[in-house]
Parts: C-alpha cells; structure tokens; sequence
C-alpha cells in the first residue's frame, strides 16, 4: 500500500479549499434572497414584521456588519458549534440536526449497501451466465427498475406491504423493520444501475487478454472469474457508486417525506417552506460534509483496488 | 528480417464509424444501427406516443383538467372516466395529458437549457486552458460537491416555488457533467493533428472551437442529453411531489402523485396513473437512450 | 523405436470451427503437426490463417461458445488432449504447457503485482507454498529471465515495466512450473526492434537451460530464421509445408513458401522490385474449392481448383501440393 497514505493526503487537502468555498455559497444565500432578508424569514408571520422587529433581528443577524465580518462570525460560529436557532422551533438548528442525522445517514448508507450488493451480485451472475434465463429476467427488471422513481416505487410498497399486509411500519418508527421499505424504495432504481454497469463491466474484462493468461496458467474458472476478472471489473462501478452517492442522499429527503421519517431530508424542504434560514443553511451543510466524506471514503476504495490511480 | 504482406483478414468488410466519409453517411449508419436494436425502437415509439397523446392534450381530453366537479369524485376508472376521478372530482385522464405537456416540457427544457451553457463552459475550459480551465473546474468541483437535490433545492429556496424555477433548478444541476463531458472530449480532440493544421492556417480560436472541435462532442453530448431527460424529468416531478415546483391545481405529474398520495389504500387510480406515466416516459427515454449509446459506438456493447 | 519418445505433441486431423454473424469458419481445417522433445517449431503463415487458433486449440483455450474442435486428436506424450475435460485441461495448462501471447502490457493483470501473478502460476499446481520459499523462486525465476533487481520488482505492478521486461515477465510466468512446451503467440511483435533481438536471444538460452519445447508463432519470417529447428508454413487454414528451416528458407517446395521466400528482400533476388503474391486471403466462410491456394498460385492445374491435396511425407518433409508433388517425382524418377 504505498502510494495509499499519501493519497488520502492528497484528497483531503483537495477537499478542504472545496469545502471552504462550498461554506461560502451557503452562507451568501442569504443575500441572493429577494428584498430584505428578514421580511423574507418572517414571510409567515407577517404581523411580526415591523421596523423594531427588523432592526432587533437585523442586529442579531449581524446584517449591519461588513460582508467579511458577517462571513468569519458565521464560520467561525459553525466550527464552535453555534448553528443559530431555528426560526420555526425555537430551538438551536445544532439540536434540530444532531437528533435526526443520523436517521438520514442510515437510511443513506443502508440503501447504498443494498444496491452495490444485490447490483454487483445480479451484475456478476449475468455476465457468467450470459444468454441464460437468469440473465435475461434480471436484465429485464433491471430495465424496469431504472425507470422507476423513488416516490412511486415508494408509494406502491407503501400501500401493498405496509398498509395492506402489514409487514411494516406504515410512518415513522426508528430500528431495522422501519428501514426496510425506505431503502428498498430508495435502492432499487441505482441496485438496477449497478447491476447492468457490472454485467457489461464483467463481460469486457473477461474478454481481456489478462484473463487468457490466467487461463492458461491452469487457474480454477472459480479464481479467474472473482479474483483476476471481479477486481477489474469493479473499477468503473465503484466510480459510478461514488457518484450517485449524491444521488442517493438527494433522494432521502423524498424518501423521509413518503415514508415520515425523522431524518435531514424532511427538515430540509419543511425549512424550506417555512423559510427557516438558520435551518436551510445548517441542513445544506451537514449535507454536504456527510456528502465530501462519504465520496473521500470510495475515492479511497477506488484507489485500493486500481493501484494504478495512487500515483495519478 | 522480413515480413510476410498482410492482406485482409479473415473477413473482406470492414463496418465502422470511422470509414465514413460525410456526416450524412454516418448519420445513415447510426440509423441503422438504431433500427436494429429492438428495445431502441420500442422505446423512441413509447416516447413519440406519449408526447403526441400530450401535445394533442387540448383536443384529445374528454374534460378539463382543472374544473371541480366534486358529485363525481373519487370515482374507480369507468366508461365516463376512463382513468377515475380525483378527490375534486377532476377526470384523470384528462389532468394526465395535460399535465405530461409540463412534466415532459420541463424535463426537455431543463435539459436543453443546462446544455448550452454547460457545452459553452466545457468547450472554453477544454480549449483555452490555463485560467479560464482552472476557473471553470473550481466551479465545477464545488457545484459536484452538492448533491444534485439539494443543489435544485438551494435554488428553489432562492427564487421561489413554480414550474419555471424548477426548470431553473434542474437545468442548472446537468450543467457540472456536461462541462466535465465535453471538457474530456475537448481535450482529447485537441492534440490531434487536424487542429494544429487549423491553427497553422490562422483560423482563430472561435473558428477552431465551433467548427472543428463541436462536430466530434456532438455525439457524445447527444447521447448524455439523451440519457439525461428521464432524470430531469423524475426530478422535476420529485420537486412537484414536495411541494416546491408546480402548485396546485397545476396537473403536473409530480403535483397528481402528492396529491393522491393520502388516498392511497382507497383510491389509489389517483397515484397510480400519474406514476406510470412518469415510468413510461422514463422507461422509453431509457432503451431509447441506451440504444443510442450503443449505436453510435459499438465498441460499448456488450 | 525411438521416434515415438522423440515426439513431444502430436496433431492430427485437427479441425477447428468457429461460429460467427456470417456464417461457420473453418479456422484450422485438417492440420498435422509434429513437436519434438527439445526443439524448436516456428509456425508461419499470414494473419488469419489458422495459426493462433491452432495455438489455442492445444491450450483449449478457444473462445467458448463460438470456438470449438470438430474433430482430430491433440496427442501430448501419447494423452489425447482433445476430449478432455475442463478439469484435466486445467492441470496440464502452466504446467506441461504454457503459451505466452502477442501484448505483453493485455496480457498481466494491472490490478496485481507482478510478484503475485507469479507466485499464482507455482499456487496453481502445487496447491499450498510456503510464502518465504514461493518468493524465492519467484525471485530466482525472474533473474533468469534477465529482469535486474528481481526482489524490488516482485512487488512492482506491470505499469511500472517497460515493454520487454513486461514480456520477460511472461516469460517467466510461464516457464515457472518447467513446461514441456512453450507456446510463443506473436512475442516479438509489440516490442521495439532491439528488445525482439533480447527477447530472442533470451527465449534460446532459456530453451538450453530448462529444455523445454518451444512452438514458436508468427507472421515474421525473420524471427523464425533465428530460433526455429523446423518450420511449418500454413495457408488459410491448413497446413502448406512442414520442413527443416534450412529446407523452408534455401530450398521452398510448395508454391506459397517460395512466394514467402521471395517476397524477403535481399534474400535470393538482386530485382529493384518486391515480388509479391497476388490476390488476398480468402474468405475462411467460403473458401475456395480444392486447394484454398490455387487462385493464386501460378503453378496451379485444373486438379488444383477440384481437389483439395492432404500432403505427403517426402525425404522427411510434408509437403501439401500437387503440383510439387508431382515434380519432385519426376525429379526423383530422372535419378533412377
């Protein structure tokens, strides 16, 4: 492993600048806002507004303060830990967040373990079987399962196996059984992207002329297949997990609305509703942290199994 | 050391994009290409079918799709209304055909509308390099670093709910892979001969760019843009579904699913419908989008 | 009789097909081969013309579904390998005969390192090594094959080789279980024009020392002149003329030899011109009738385009064509 250390290095330090100027977007959003920005907050409660109203909160804002003062309070408030208070709920976004988080990642990660797996699995069935009948029963869902959006996939399980049979929780609920549903709604339409990108992955790299050398070295089919072919194979589909990553958070907040759970997602488009700006600017930013570090863990495993890219 | 001549292989012909001469001939091959693929052709004619029954809406519809008429609600499919009624009694269908001309005409806006400026920035990062590249990638590098939802969803925030800022949003999340798509091409086209022989004669870089470069990204730009409709399209109708992109009573196919979402175990021909449509539509841009692919490089396939 | 010993592999009547978009290809159409123990066979022929298949079918190693022996035997050391399973086939590949192809850098893994791969190859036959000593010979190995510095380059992937260590690499690979036979696919073709004359140079000294067979494949004439004991020549599909390589290069029999022959510059002719063959290659789908040569061959006879010539054994060369045939009998027969 010797490249893999300073590798890891060398995506980090890329990551810090991105994240910087990602903090920077975030925190201008307020001044993007049409007119005045506390009018826009308290669009739900006009009677509120008045000009004490507007000069107090504009004051507690620090909205009177040059742009880069305004910036570095509010940096440096985030790497303390002070994250505002919800305009909604009365109650510091830094809580809001930390309750439901770890709701979303779970949902998140358990649907990207769902589709990597059964996707690779199917993937690599179909390529070793090529033209049989599992082949072309898998490919053909999987074409079908591409098509599907999460909120019907997720409305249709919803109704057949929660409220009809039963199985599962119909809204809410926290442990294994409540995550079910959400994930298999979630993962379906990426398990059927993996799936067809490792089947045709597979098929070009088992007609390379590494695996006729590890052929004719006498090689049990077993080992060419998942050791010499798989490793290789794998490389453009963890690529595309990585990338659809960003996928797969976006589509909690669907996924947390269809099925009501507590999670970033639903806190997300209800701040957004209620113009809750404290709120919008600290789910945005757990989002993308989670989002930077879960794509430096499959940059790393990318890097694991294609050695060539340590030294690109 | 000598060398035996080498003729020909074990086949005379020899089938391939390159030998082509005239685009026109090479727009024939992929044609052809196309017609073959079974699942392609299926695909193009689901897709041509449903814009055609959602562009004909205003004449095929048997109702309006925004008139209450709450005695005949929620009523299963029927002779009189084909597809059932909403919980405000509105025909399904109906709703159905007009709402496909916005979640259709959304998503193929979105598209066209993050193309422009994402083959525009890619061909200026590819080609000029230096500044203008490490600009643009920076930009680039961060615009990836939100997932795409959020990214729409920030935009929303911003400019408000409505069908035309989804278009907005939408449009604006294709634009970091199209620049990174077409800045690979650019690049790689780039060091090929045929520029340097332009740039020899003095064409200036405008010229070389629209002229020499954007011919040869044409295919792969099509292809993606392709590809990317079903997603555009799903998105826009992700950002109805929540509630941030077309409001009520606007049919938009989205919009159709929240709305008969709470009637799911008793009605459920109000979600169902708009669903499978959004299906359909991303079913058909899916075979036709990978029959495409493979179309127009067969080295792809499998 | 000795000579039964002295023959390390024997084909005979091997037909090879293959199943393509355009119909059936007779890829190998009924060839015969012999391989002694110790020497070195050079296989020429155009591309196309049945030579790599050949190769693979001794491995079977064929592209399954679309490949397939028809008929014939593959005789090593007396086993038919023809009609072997999967499983057996397995045992003697690596181990009794090995086969090294064209693309060094296609030909290794770029996800493992060298070290592994051939490691891998002793793992394969021997079943559990110890790690200490499978290094050892992997190190001892790869010194043999020329490669400097072996212990550092062990844990070294193939991108970090240049093109002729990569194949001296495969070299190694596949003289690690000390193979009856060495199969050489094209091993010279990728690589500059220096490091075919090393790799040659090489595959000689290595020869001597692990007295191994070598079958050695390729389209150039010039590498055969160099290694090869005995040549054999084969023309889209089947087997032209098998002969020693002073008999092949100073005294061609059959028309499309002399034509090879010919075509090398400087080698008999002092003409400002090339001679060429004319005509190309046959389609394999449908060739031609009787001898897939005669159209363009400028000694054909009517015979020629009816009657396909099996080839006879004559003063200890094969020799598959009519018309040469019959001069050499009457060459003979002026002697009497």
């Amino acid at each position: 492993m010797k490249g893999l250390p300073a590798y890891i290095v060398r995506r980090l330090l890329f990551f810090i600048p991105t994240f910087f100027a990602v903090s920077v977007i975030v925190f201008s959003i307020i001044h993007f806002l049409p007119g005045d920005p506390i009018t826009w907050m308290l669009v739900d409660n006009p009677l509120f507004v008045s000009e004490e109203v507007i000069e107090a909160l504009t004051k507690y804002y620090g909205l009177d303060k040059p742009l880069y003062v305004q910036y570095f309070n509010w940096l440096f408030n985030l790497v303390k830990g002070d994250w505002g208070m919800s305009m909604r709920t009365r109650a510091p976004v830094m809580l809001e967040i930390s309750t439901r988080y770890m709701n979303t990642i779970q949902l998140a990660v358990s649907a990207m373990i769902f589709s990597v797996i059964v996707g690779i699995v199917a993937g690599v069935t179909s390529a070793v079987r090529q033209y049989s009948w599992f082949d072309r029963f898998s490919m053909f869902g999987a074409l079908l399962g591409a098509a599907m959006p999460v909120y019907w996939t997720g409305l249709l399980m919803l109704g057949i196996f929660a409220v009809q049979f039963r199985w599962f929780p119909v809204s809410g609920g926290t442990g294994l059984r409540a995550l079910v549903l959400p994930t298999i709604a979630l993962g379906m339409a990426r398990t059927a992207t993996m799936a067809r990108l490792t089947r045709s992955s597979m098929l070009e790299v088992m007609r390379e002329d590494y695996i006729k050398t590890a052929r004719s070295k006498g090689l049990k089919e077993r080992l060419v297949i998942y050791k010499h072919a798989l490793k290789n194979a794998l490389i453009p589909v963890v690529t595309v997990a990585g990338m659809s990553f960003g996928g797969m958070l976006g589509g909690t907040v669907i996924t947390e609305t269809i099925f009501t759970r507590s999670g970033l997602g639903r806190i997300a488009v209800e701040s957004i509703w209620t113009h809750d700006l404290p709120m919008i600017q600290g789910v945005t930013i757990v989002y993308v942290i989670i989002f930077i570090s879960l794509n430096l863990i499959i940059d790393v495993v990318y890097a694991y199994i294609d050695p060539r890219i340590r030294y690109g | 050391m000598g060398e035996v001549t080498e003729e020909g292989g074990l086949f005379a012909e020899e089938e391939g994009l390159q030998m082509y001469q005239t685009q026109w001939d090479r727009f024939k091959l992929v044609v052809r290409r196309l017609w073959k693929n079974k699942a392609a052709v299926l695909g193009f004619f689901v897709v041509v079918f449903l814009v055609m029954f959602c562009v004909l809406a205003p004449y095929i519809a048997p109702y309006s799709p925004l008139k209450l008429n709450i005695p005949e609600r929620l009523q299963p499919p029927s002779m009189s209304h084909l597809l059932g009624t909403d919980q405000f009694g509105r025909d399904i269908l109906s709703r159905l055909l007009y709402g496909g001309r916005l979640s259709l005409g959304v998503g193929i806006i979105s598209v066209v509308l993050g193309l422009i400026p994402g083959v525009l920035l890619g061909l200026s990062s590819g080609f000029l390099r230096g500044n203008v590249d490490a600009a643009i990638m920076r930009g680039v590098d961060i615009m990836m670093a939100l997932p795409s939802i959020l990214l729409a969803l920030l935009i929303v925030t911003v400019l408000g709910p409505g069908l035309i800022n989804t278009m907005i949003a939408v449009g604006i999340g294709g634009i970091p892979s199209m620049i990174r798509l077409v800045r690979g091409k650019v690049l790689s086209i780039r060091e090929t001969e045929y520029i340097e022989a332009a740039r020899s004669i003095g064409a200036n870089d405008w010229r070389i760019m629209i002229r020499h470069i954007l011919p040869n990204c044409a295919a792969p730009i099509i292809v993606v843009a392709t590809l990317r409709l079903p997603s555009a399209i799903i998105m826009a109708a992700s950002l109805s579904f929540i509630g941030l992109g077309a409001q009520a009573p606007t049919p938009e196919w989205g919009a159709m699913l929240a709305s008969g979402r709470h009637f799911l175990t008793t009605s459920w021909w109000i979600c169902t419908f708009p669903g499978l449509a959004i299906f359909l539509a991303v079913l058909g841009l899916n075979m036709f989008g990978d029959g495409l692919r493979d179309a127009l490089d067969p080295k792809l396939k499998s | 009789m000795m000579t039964m010993s002295e023959d390390l592999l024997r084909i005979e009547d091997l037909v090879v097909q293959y199943e393509t978009e355009e119909g059936i290809v007779q890829a190998v159409d009924n060839v015969n081969l012999t391989v002694k123990r110790g020497e070195v066979m050079g296989l020429v022929g155009e591309s196309g013309c049945g030579k790599s298949t050949l190769a693979l079918s001794i491995m079977g190693l064929l592209a399954r579904p679309m490949g397939r022996i028809v008929s014939g035997h593959i005789f090593l050391e007396d086993v038919d390998l023809v009609g072997l399973s999967q499983d057996e086939l397995r045992k003697i590949r690596g181990k009794s005969i090995s086969m090294i192809f064209q693309d060094p850098t296609a030909s290794l893994n770029p996800v493992f390192t060298v070290g592994e791969q051939l490691v891998e190859a002793f793992k394969a036959h021997e079943g559990k090594i110890d790690a200490e000593e499978a290094r050892a010979r992997a190190v001892e190995i790869l010194r043999k094959v020329g490669i400097s510095d072996p212990e550092t380059r062990l844990s070294q992937y193939p991108h970090e080789f240049s093109g002729g260590m990569k194949q001296r690499a495969m070299i190694a690979i596949g003289l690690a279980n000390n193979p009856l036979m060495l199969i050489a696919d094209e091993p010279t073709t990728n690589l500059d024009v220096t490091i075919q004359a090393q790799i040659l140079e090489l595959m000689r000294a290595l020869k001597k020392e692990f007295d191994s067979s070598i079958l050695i494949i390729t389209h150039n004439l010039g590498v055969v002149a160099e290694l090869a004991d005995r040549v054999g020549v084969m023309y889209a599909g089947r087997m032209a003329e098998v002969g020693t390589a002073d008999q092949i290069f100073h005294d061609p029999v059959h028309p499309y030899t002399k034509g090879l022959i010919s075509s090398l510059p400087g080698f008999k002719s002092r003409s400002d011109r090339l001679p060429i063959i004319p005509g190309r290659v046959p389609n394999l789908v449908r060739p031609p009738p009787g001898c897939r040569f005669h159209p363009r061959c400028t000694y054909a006879s009517d015979r020629c385009s009816r009657e396909e010539c099996k080839g006879q054994i004559v003063e200890g060369r094969f020799i598959a064509c009519h018309t040469a045939l019959r001069m050499l009998e009457e060459a003979a027969g002026d002697q009497v």
